[in-house]
């Protein structure tokens, strides 16, 4: 009896089994892992696209539409690498203000920023006030239920003609 | 005292049957006929000519895959580069290295927006790719260790 079960651990087949069982987990995790940022993505490109005219003052593309863009790929929800547009300073709502970003994709985004979001440029901590159009930033923070991002953090970029070092936002 | 268990011919010829190991009919089929000398050398020679053989086969097999693999090594490592950069992964990636206090205060978001943008597909593909070329260069390196030493071995 106990020679059989040896015999059976084995054996190449049940090492198969516990082969297809550990790649069957794996699979199972990736699946879902794929799903759950494939809904979280796609949640927030329905909101930014519902919310684009009250957040921009005009349809998505222009009056006309955008109906070239139908087969776009999903925005990213929990972040964005860009450069920014518009700077809005005014305060209200529990909000410091917010930044109109151009995303890498072509598409603008609204950044929102609290007295919580950390703004960083090189080593040191700088404000809202410090940033200005045209800054390279990258973002990461929390989607909201108006298609914006809640900032958590801001990291200013070296301008890629080299002209940050010698340009730095003034703090 | 002859062991009847053991011994298989003298067993079937104990229990009387004519099936196997009959030894009187094997004495008759083999009455003056002798295997040449050389039979065994010529078995073996034949076997490990085949063997060579295969592992000749398999040499070029492994070769093409490895040529095939390292063409498709820089096309498709040129695939996924641009796909880092495009995506954004490589600079939100490049925030562990200069804010990595900030990083692990917000891990949940930093890692949704390295999920998003990971390029999931020229990914596979550079490892793919990548993984027959180094299963090719294993397979190739003990064939050939096969086939230089029982080169060896005949010399």
């Amino acid at each position: 009896m106990q020679n059989m079960q040896n015999n059976i651990f084995e054996s190449k087949l049940f090492r198969a089994v516990i082969l297809s069982i550990a790649g069957l987990i794996v699979l199972g995790f990736v699946f879902g892992l794929g799903v759950f940022v494939g809904t979280k993505r796609a949640d927030f490109s329905f909101r930014w696209a519902d919310q684009y005219h009250r957040n921009f003052a005009g349809p998505r593309g222009g009056f006309f539409g955008d109906f070239m863009a139908q087969d776009r790929e999903f925005t990213n929800s929990n972040g964005l690498f860009g450069q920014i547009m518009k700077i809005d300073t005014s305060a209200g709502s529990g909000q410091d203000g917010n930044l109109t970003v151009k995303d890498r994709d072509n598409t603008e985004k609204i950044v929102l920023i609290s007295d919580k979001t950390s703004i960083i440029y090189q080593k040191k901590n700088i404000r809202l006030s410090d940033l200005k159009t045209g800054d390279n930033i990258v973002v990461i923070g929390e989607p909201n239920n108006n298609g914006q991002i809640q900032a958590e953090l801001i990291r200013v970029m070296p301008d890629p003609k080299g002209a940050s070092p010698n340009n730095p936002p003034s703090t | 005292m002859t062991d009847f268990s053991i011994d298989p011919i003298r067993k079937d010829k104990a229990s009387g049957s004519n099936i196997f190991f009959n030894e009187d009919k094997l004495s008759r089929l083999s009455n003056g006929v002798e295997p040449p000398k050389d039979l065994l050398e010529k078995i073996l020679k034949r076997i490990h000519r085949e063997e060579r053989l295969l592992v000749l086969r398999r040499i070029i097999i492994f070769s093409v895959t490895l040529i095939i693999s390292l063409l498709g090594f820089m096309p498709s490592l040129k695939i996924l580069l641009s796909d880092l950069s495009q995506s954004g992964f490589l600079n939100f990636s490049s925030l562990i290295f200069s804010d990595f206090s900030s990083v692990t205060v917000y891990w949940q978001s930093f890692a949704m927006i390295l999920l998003e943008t990971l390029p999931a597909v020229s990914l596979a593909l550079f490892l793919a790719v990548l993984l027959v070329f180094l299963e090719s260069a294993k397979s190739l390196t003990k064939n050939i260790k096969i086939i230089t030493n029982s080169r060896l071995a005949t010399n």
